[in-house]
């Protein structure tokens, strides 16, 4: 029956078609345009709805919470306001403003929506004496104990990664923008549908006098179409299906909506692997700065960049970039967007970009890479980039910002400097002769810094490498490099958790052989390539003596050196062999600081955490990550080991950090160098923070740097930039008895006798005394002189 | 929010410096008296006095049977002052109440040591300890 009706309509149209051949063809081509469009249409409108009405996870940085007694410079506090977008009004009106007088601060709150609740709207008077809040009283007069900020919202998760945006609201889009994109880009936005089509006949005839393609004639809607499927080809069949989608956009869509998807979706930058996506990431981009503080000048300058941004690039084309955004001023003055007066002030004004990308307060894309990590298990990548979750996390912006810049001026002063004057320190300079010659470099020198607060395991900075060079490789969480001596603390935590030895204990540093099942011979060299004979316990560690570590870790056992990794912090026990007791085992630098941080700790593991706590759109909780902590080492043991460790920032590997930090700040930390000066680590730690430090390339070669010439010099001074950090001072344990210890010998002395260092012992130990004769005295005076 | 509820629990905890709180959630123990030599009358420092009031929030968020706030109140009192013991005891208070005896008993240990001479501290952090070994 159905074949039979086929049969016959088949027969019917083969008949029309032999009778008016003509008039069918058209028929079926029009039917198939018909079908070819409506597809089309489809498709984009079902494009255009996925990205435009799904909503990203916006993620949040801690938000700053003030007390009276806090450490806070009044002008700290006003940048802080300023960068959630509060306004600096002379007086208040509104939420969202604040004014300042000589030590007072007024400021009208916005509500906020946490995960434990809204935090309400005050207005609040806060006074500052000197550095510090000096009280904080509301409208009516009451003292208030604490009040939290508005945190800064500081990315958003998307589906691709390497599309993020910093997503502009409908309302909150500069009417400058608005007017200036129509004025430049398509002047009948406003009256067209989608095509203007004697802007196509203006475009051509350009085109075609220069024999070239030198003008578009696209409206702004099929600019955003071109920008969804980001394929630059000027090919007629493209232009053709662009040219339907806009329509079918336009018929779907009104104006603004399509306006509003236009600011945040077109292509405006390139940042290593990164393409700059919206206006609000370009303005932060260009200008490190939210896109409602832009000037004419510089709204104009993006504005400018839409036709080309890599032909346009303001910091690699700065003539080219000020010629076009000249135009553009110009152009926005005819067409009475600007006064005239107004443009011709912007024109005489440089570009104003920053000199590098990456220093973007409202956009942490290696500190977002933690927190998609952190959050895969409990949320798909679908429902981060479309259920406009809210995710609050630890990061501090200040101290971020803080580690990005010393990192970059690390790398921008290792790198000038020679190899041979590479370090000062004494790891360094008693290697100078074995140092390797330097090749030709191929790979840039890299970095990565990860820093936490040890008690409560927030991570509150992460660098993934360099932003003079940025890329998408997170060094700090993906580049797995072996630690060299990063590792000792942990050979001599083992030794001291047996309770066999002590931080006086003597150690023997000589040459051994050591028996491997493959029936080879290792034997380990010291850095200087000499033996110390009998040393202390405590200056083995400080000094970073590798015979000494090797021997005790062979007397410990390797197998209780290697169980630490996993109750410290990492998932895995790594492979079982002697050489992993001199670092050779492969961890990333937030690993480290996984294994560190319980150091730090005293011994106890808390889990580094990005993410505090995720509500949905409407602020409702949904999921908090709760700080949990497990006794990992014997925290008498860790006590000790501490101290040898601020042995090792003071008169040890580390004693170069006082360039940078404080005199009074006292840290406690490591250096670490790998084979061949592949890998230079610095792990450290005062009361408050964490720090590690990595240096290395990325084809891993080697840097010619110890870890003391390279790691160090950007640790220290991040730590020493930390306005909140105080002295590493843990509390002493009540089964240690502080005892002065010759440091050479880790014999008993008293203070002032040779090189006398103040140290935790167990008061059962059996520590020999040393005889304190007047040659002692002085010999240990003039050799501390030496040291420093 | 139970302003004067709040505003009274944040009064008693500034002014006594410290009061053990009922892992159950019942009511502070009014009736303890200041127990830390050196603080009696003595005004809380601005950090203690925030500390204080969340952990005052944290108790009535604990009284109220919601845990997962009362945690994330004690949590931000530790960001503010992670040396003070009592905050520690406090946390693991919470996870005491939830049964979590592990949590707990790691929270307690780490009140403990962080103590120092404190009697008051020392004797909070052990009775949660004693609590979360089920002596």
């Amino acid at each position: 029956m159905n074949n039979e009706r086929i049969t016959k309509l088949w027969r019917t149209a083969h008949l029309r078609f032999q009778r008016a051949p003509k008039r069918s063809l058209a028929l079926i081509v029009l039917a198939v345009l018909v079908v070819y469009s409506v597809s089309q249409g489809i498709y984009v409108v079902r494009e255009f709805e996925g990205r435009h009405w799904d909503v990203p996870a916006h993620v949040y940085a801690a938000p700053v919470e003030l007390y009276a007694g806090l450490e806070l410079e009044q002008g700290t506090l006003a940048t802080t306001l300023t960068q959630t977008g509060h306004q600096h009004v002379p007086v208040l009106e509104r939420p969202g403003e604040f004014s300042t007088t000589t030590g007072e601060l007024e400021v009208w709150t916005r509500p906020f929506p946490f995960w434990d609740g809204v935090e309400p709207s005050r207005q609040l008077q806060i006074t500052f004496d000197g550095e510090r809040i000096a009280s904080i009283v509301d409208e009516t007069g009451g003292s208030i104990p604490l009040v939290r900020l508005e945190p800064l919202r500081v990315g958003s998760v998307f589906k691709a990664h390497h599309e993020d945006r910093i997503l502009i609201e409908p309302d909150a889009i500069p009417p400058l923008l608005i007017e200036a994109l129509k004025a430049v880009e398509d002047r009948k936005f406003d009256r067209h549908h989608g095509l203007d089509f004697a802007a196509i006949v203006r475009a051509a005839i350009v085109n075609l006098r220069h024999g070239e393609v030198r003008q578009g004639g696209s409206t702004l809607t099929q600019q955003l179409v071109k920008s969804y499927f980001l394929d630059g080809r000027r090919t007629f069949s493209r232009k053709f299906r662009e040219a339907i989608m806009a329509v079918a956009l336009e018929l779907r869509y009104d104006k603004d909506v399509l306006l509003h998807a236009y600011v945040n979706e077109i292509y405006l930058g390139q940042q290593g692997n990164r393409a700059i996506h919206g206006f609000g990431l370009a303005s932060e981009f260009y200008f490190a700065k939210p896109l409602d503080r832009l000037a004419a000048h510089e709204m104009a300058l993006l504005v400018a960049i839409v036709k080309g941004p890599s032909f346009y690039d303001p910091r690699r084309q700065p003539e080219r970039a000020t010629e076009r955004r000249d135009w553009v001023l110009t152009t926005l003055a005819a067409q009475g967007v600007l006064h005239e007066d107004t443009a011709n002030e912007a024109r005489e004004l440089a570009l104003g970009v920053t000199a590098r990308a990456g220093m973007a307060l409202r956009y942490q894309p290696a500190y977002l890479d933690l927190v998609r990590a952190q959050l895969e298990d409990d949320y798909s990548p679908e429902d981060l980039a479309t259920q406009g979750l809210r995710v609050f996390t630890n990061l501090d912006v200040t101290v971020q910002a803080s580690a990005e810049r010393e990192l970059a001026l690390g790398l921008e002063r290792l790198a000038a400097m020679s190899v041979g004057d590479a370090g000062e320190s004494p790891e360094a300079t008693s290697s100078a002769a074995g140092m390797p010659e330097t090749e030709v470099e191929e790979s840039p020198l890299e970095g990565a810094v990860v820093i936490s607060r040890p008690m409560t395991g927030d991570v509150v900075a992460l660098v993934g490498g360099d932003d003079a060079a940025p890329g998408d490789f997170n060094r700090a969480l993906d580049a797995k490099r072996p630690v060299g001596s990063l590792i000792k603390p942990f050979v001599y935590l083992a030794a001291l958790e047996t309770g066999e030895y002590t931080l006086a204990s003597p150690l023997l540093d000589e040459v051994l052989d050591v028996d491997m099942p493959d029936g080879s011979v290792w034997s380990p060299q010291n850095f200087s390539l000499e033996s110390h004979g009998e040393v202390s316990f405590v200056r083995a560690l400080a000094e970073s003596y590798n015979q000494a570590t090797v021997r005790l870790g062979l007397a410990v056992g390797v197998e209780r050196v290697a169980g630490l990794f996993e109750r410290l912090g990492l998932d895995a026990v790594p492979a079982v062999y002697p050489a992993l007791l001199l670092g050779a085992v492969e961890l990333s630098p937030f690993e480290v600081a996984q294994m560190y941080n319980s150091l730090a700790n005293g011994g106890d593991r808390v889990p580094l955490r990005a993410v505090r706590s995720v509500t949905d759109a409407n602020g409702e909780a949904l999921k908090r990550y709760p700080l949990r902590i497990r006794v990992a080492a014997e925290p008498d043991a860790v006590y000790q080991l501490n101290q040898a460790l601020v042995q090792a920032v003071e008169r040890g590997t580390g004693r170069s950090a006082s360039r940078w930090l404080p005199r009074d700040l006292v840290a406690a930390g490591k250096t670490g160098t790998s084979d061949d000066y592949k890998d230079s680590w610095f792990a450290g730690f005062t009361q408050d923070h964490l720090a590690v430090v990595w240096v290395g390339r990325d084809d891993n070669t080697t840097t010619g740097l110890t870890g003391s010439a390279g790691a160090l010099g950007i640790w220290a001074p991040i730590v020493a930039g930390l306005s909140s950090t105080a002295s590493f001072d843990p509390l002493a344990a009540d089964s240690l008895e502080p005892r002065w210890i010759d440091y050479e010998s880790g014999q008993l002395t008293r203070r002032g006798c040779g090189d006398a260092v103040l140290l935790p012992v167990p008061p059962d130990a059996n520590v020999p005394r040393r005889a304190c004769g007047i040659g002692v005295t002085v010999r240990g005076w003039l050799e501390g002189l030496g040291d420093r | 929010m139970q302003r004067p509820l709040l505003l009274l629990l944040v009064t008693s905890v500034s002014a006594c410096a410290y009061n053990p709180v009922l892992p159950q959630g019942g009511e502070p123990q009014t009736e303890s008296a200041p127990e830390s030599p050196g603080e009696v009358g003595e005004v809380p420092s601005g950090a203690a006095s925030a500390g204080a009031t969340l952990v005052a929030e944290g108790r009535a968020e604990l009284a109220a049977g919601e845990t997962g706030k009362a945690a994330a109140s004690i949590e931000r009192a530790l960001r503010i002052e992670p040396r003070n013991s009592r905050w520690w005891t406090e946390l693991g208070n919470v996870r005491l109440a939830e049964g979590d005896l592990q949590q707990a008993l790691a929270l307690g240990r780490k009140a403990l040591r962080l103590a120092g001479s404190d009697g008051a501290a020392r004797a909070a952090a052990e009775a949660l300890i004693a609590r979360a070994s089920g002596r």
